[in-house]
């Protein structure tokens, strides 16, 4: 037997385990891809910020790149300057000071020289200096050694390379280099022809001293090599090519290149520390949500585990709550015993859900109990019709055995037990008789039975009985009523009614049997003028051990049972009885027989 | 002892009332409830065996009204019906024993003598007066240790006697106890059986024990009645 209480505390376990879990599920996905999400966006965000370091890094470089190739311009134009004070005070000098001084400084003969003059030494200079040469410690001061390689190129052919190039040569298409441009400049990533890789800055400025704010942002004052007392160079002091002055061929020919490349390997190191910040600051945040992602899963957890038992406590009780009404019917059920069938409860104290059952718990009470009690009437009417005539038997046995008696007094004993004897198989075959068609056992032989023949038969029997008791018993059955039936139940059936009528006949009554062919049925009809039934009886005479009289009349032939066994076959033949009477007037009996043998289930024969 | 039977199972009946008759019982019979009721409020019975199941006026309800009506006699009920409600019913109603049918009629002849012995508060089956001796189980008598035989009216005529040692009884009382409804009442057939008794009990015997009450009736000789009393002549 399975427990309410444990079945659905059974199917809520699992159930409720399973909704938890799938809650605990979503609700630690969703969080986990905020978190997963946030994470992201906190990576990204330092990934910009490496690659934004990483950027000004790159600039910085840029600009320091940019700086020297200016600074180194700078120095060229200062040369230049220089160079062109001397050519015009000293000429003769200055050419041998250029051809001698290759230690002192750089000549590079630039030419800014007024218009007319110009042209021709600029031509000299050329021829007479091919090289441009710088003073290394200049160099050291004012590359703040950042470059690690440096070239000068000029438009007359010159050419400086730094120490570290060696003998490489950083490649500039002087003509194809912003043609139309004086003064320019450009980064680009490169790589040398020893396989090095490196950041570079080509720079395109006029060679001549020309009046750019960039040139004069350190200030000429920065240059150390020039002779003492001489007063540094101003912007205003020469004469400078005035802003207007369209782009002659003197400007093309008198540019300077200057590249400047810094090798990216050297940069490497800071890069990396930067991306080591980066790798470090990704690891923290990974680790943070890892804590936050831990620490969510506990947590659902343990309100998944708290609400599972809250749930599971509130169930069991829930459903001992609801189970108690059904508890209280139980204990009224279990008072109910074969002398009490009441059923001591108030239904409308009960819930809606019980109500019904109450309800009907107490109908079935009720015919239980009438059946109970019929069947207790039924045994008790039954052992009292077979304990009289036993005892009659027994008696009279036990008187004839006291003493010895005449033969004639033994053969009357006899007589008695006889009688007795037979009356009490006439009982047992009516009992048998009905509990056959109770258990539906007695199956209808139907054959086509001439009814006004076995009406004529039937009187036949009951005639000398009817006429013992001076009663006339007329029949009336014309032509041949012919039907399907059991002749052997009608018989019974016709009889018992016939038996029946001489037996609740006055003296001198008369009974009348008609036979009548109806539509499709056939009318058997039995009128006596006896002591008839009252009304209230007339649905109790079909009732087993029910008479209308408790009287046995004398030999107590009758039991109360003829009239049930009547009705049974009626029903069995598919056939209908029915009943009126006049108390006092007598009784008749109408009997409908279908002609053709309704096909009526003989398991309900008997009602 | 007078008895009176109703009972509706007509051969139940007869057979029953011989059987009593043979036992020395005066019997009469009733068939139904209403014969039943006018009987015993004429006759005076010592016990009534008594249906229950009986046409006009069912057994229980005659009962009530009888001992509502102060009618004192000893009722067994006798009844097909053998359940404990019944029988409880039954005892409640005011009968004095029960027995369901069918019965053995040894144990109805039991019951009836002890409800007999009862009504005269003799509790001891054997009677004993002087050196006579009355044992009312097996109805047996012996005077002075001879057995001497009875036919069951004599036996029953000194039994009752004997249930009223000591006391006068006049000869309807002996009537109304010996004799059914059936007998015709001549005054004399006491005085012979009188006689009869007489002869087989006191005649060989000393002292007599039956005594005439002139114009009263008789009475059995009890211990404490004077000597004197006693020699009246017969």
């Amino acid at each position: 037997m399975k427990s309410l209480r444990l079945l659905l505390a059974g199917w809520m376990v699992p159930l409720l385990g399973v909704v938890l879990l799938a809650v605990g599920f979503l609700a630690y996905r969703t969080a986990d891809r905020l978190l997963v999400e946030r994470q992201g966006a906190a990576r990204d965000l330092e990934a910009l910020r490496r690659d934004e370091r990483v950027k000004e890094r790159l600039e910085q470089l840029d600009k320091e790149l940019l700086d020297q190739a200016q600074n180194l311009a700078r120095l060229m134009q200062f040369q230049l300057d220089w160079g062109k004070f001397r050519f015009r005070d000293l000429h003769i000098l200055g050419m041998l000071g250029v051809a001698m001084a290759d230690k002192g400084f750089v000549m590079i003969p630039g030419w800014t020289a007024p218009v007319g003059r110009g042209p021709v030494a600029m031509e000299f200079f050329r021829r007479a200096v091919p090289e441009i040469r710088f003073n290394d410690q200049e160099l050291q001061h004012h590359l703040d050694d950042i470059a690690e390689y440096f070239q000068v190129d000029t438009t007359w052919g010159s050419v400086f390379r730094s120490a570290s190039l060696g003998m490489e040569e950083m490649a500039i298409n002087k003509q194809a280099f912003f043609p139309d441009q004086v003064l320019h400049h450009e980064f680009d990533s490169t790589s040398l022809a020893n396989g090095v890789a490196v950041r570079r800055v080509r720079l395109k400025a006029p060679a001549g001293r020309v009046p750019f704010f960039a040139f004069s942002r350190r200030g000429p004052g920065g240059f150390e090599g020039r002779p003492p007392g001489r007063p540094p160079a101003e912007p205003g002091r020469g004469e400078p090519p005035p802003p207007d002055r369209p782009r002659g061929e003197a400007a093309p020919r008198s540019l300077v290149f200057i590249q400047c490349a810094y090798p990216l390997s050297k940069l490497e190191p800071a890069l990396e520390l930067i991306r080591g910040e980066y790798e470090t600051r990704v690891e923290e945040l990974e680790s943070a949500s890892r804590r936050t992602r831990l620490a969510l899963a506990w947590q659902l957890a343990g309100l998944g585990a708290a609400t599972f038992a809250l749930a599971i406590g509130g169930t069991v009780a829930l459903v001992g709550w609801s189970l108690r009404p059904l508890q209280r019917l139980s204990e009224a059920v279990s008072r109910i015993s074969e002398r009490d069938f009441t059923l001591r409860v108030d239904p409308a104290d009960f819930p809606s859900e019980v109500y019904p059952v109450c309800i009907r718990l107490r109908e079935t009470l009720v015919q239980l109990e009438r059946a109970f009690l019929r069947e207790k009437h039924a045994t008790a009417d039954i052992s009292h019709e077979l304990r009289t005539p036993l005892a009659s038997m027994l008696t009279t046995l036990d008187l004839a055995l006291r003493r010895p008696r005449a033969a004639a007094e033994y053969k009357s004993f006899l007589e008695d037990c006889r009688m007795a004897a037979g009356h009490m198989r006439g009982i047992v075959e009516r009992l048998i008789t009905l509990a056959r068609l109770d258990s539906g056992s007695d199956p209808v032989r139907p054959q086509p039975t001439n009814a006004s023949a076995l009406a004529e038969e039937c009187a036949q029997i009951v005639r000398p009985v009817a006429k013992a008791r001076d009663i006339t018993l007329d029949v009336d059955a014309g032509a041949p009523c012919w039907l399907l039936a059991d002749p052997d139940k009608l018989r019974e059936v016709i009889c018992n009614l016939l038996h029946n009528a001489v037996q609740y006949n006055k003296p001198a009554g008369s009974i009348r049997l008609r036979v009548a062919q109806g539509q499709d049925t056939v009318l058997i009809e039995v009128a006596d003028t006896g002591i008839g039934i009252p009304a209230n009886q007339l649905d109790l005479i079909f009732e087993r051990f029910h008479r209308v009289d408790p009287s046995r009349h004398g030999d107590g032939s009758s039991a109360g049972l003829g009239l049930s066994i009547v009705k049974g076959y009626v029903t069995l033949m598919g056939g209908a009885i029915a009943v009126e009477s006049e108390p006092g007037r007598g009784a008749t009996f109408r009997l409908h027989l279908p002609v053709k043998l309704g096909l009526e289930n003989p398991g309900r024969a008997l009602a | 002892m007078r008895l009176l039977l109703v009972e509706d199972h007509k051969p139940l009946q007869r057979t029953l009332r011989q059987s009593l008759e043979e036992e020395g019982f005066a019997v009469d019979a009733a068939d139904t409830g209403t014969e039943a009721d006018h009987k015993v409020r004429t006759a005076n019975y010592d016990v009534i065996l008594l249906d229950l199941m009986l046409p006009e006026v069912d057994g229980m309800s005659l009962l009530k009204q009888w001992r509502k009506d102060g009618i004192h006699s000893h009722v067994i009920v006798l009844t097909a019906r053998g359940e404990l409600d019944d029988k409880v019913k039954g005892l409640d109603s005011g009968a004095d024993d029960y027995l369901v049918k069918p019965f053995e009629l040894d144990e109805l002849f039991a019951r009836i003598r002890a409800l007999i012995r009862r009504r005269h508060s003799v509790k001891d089956p054997l009677i004993k007066v002087f050196d006579l001796e009355i044992d009312t189980s097996s109805r047996t008598i012996k005077r002075a240790g001879t057995m001497i035989h009875l036919t069951p009216r004599e036996y029953s005529l000194l039994e009752f006697l004997a249930f009223n040692r000591g006391k006068v009884v006049s000869r309807t009382m002996i009537w109304d106890h010996l004799y059914d409804e059936n007998d015709e009442n001549t005054s004399n057939v006491v005085d012979v059986y009188i006689r009869y008794l007489r002869t087989k009990i006191d005649r060989s015997f000393s002292p007599p024990l039956i005594l005439t009450r002139w114009g009263e009736g008789y009475m059995l000789r009890d211990e404490n009645t004077p000597a004197e009393v006693g020699k009246s002549p017969t």
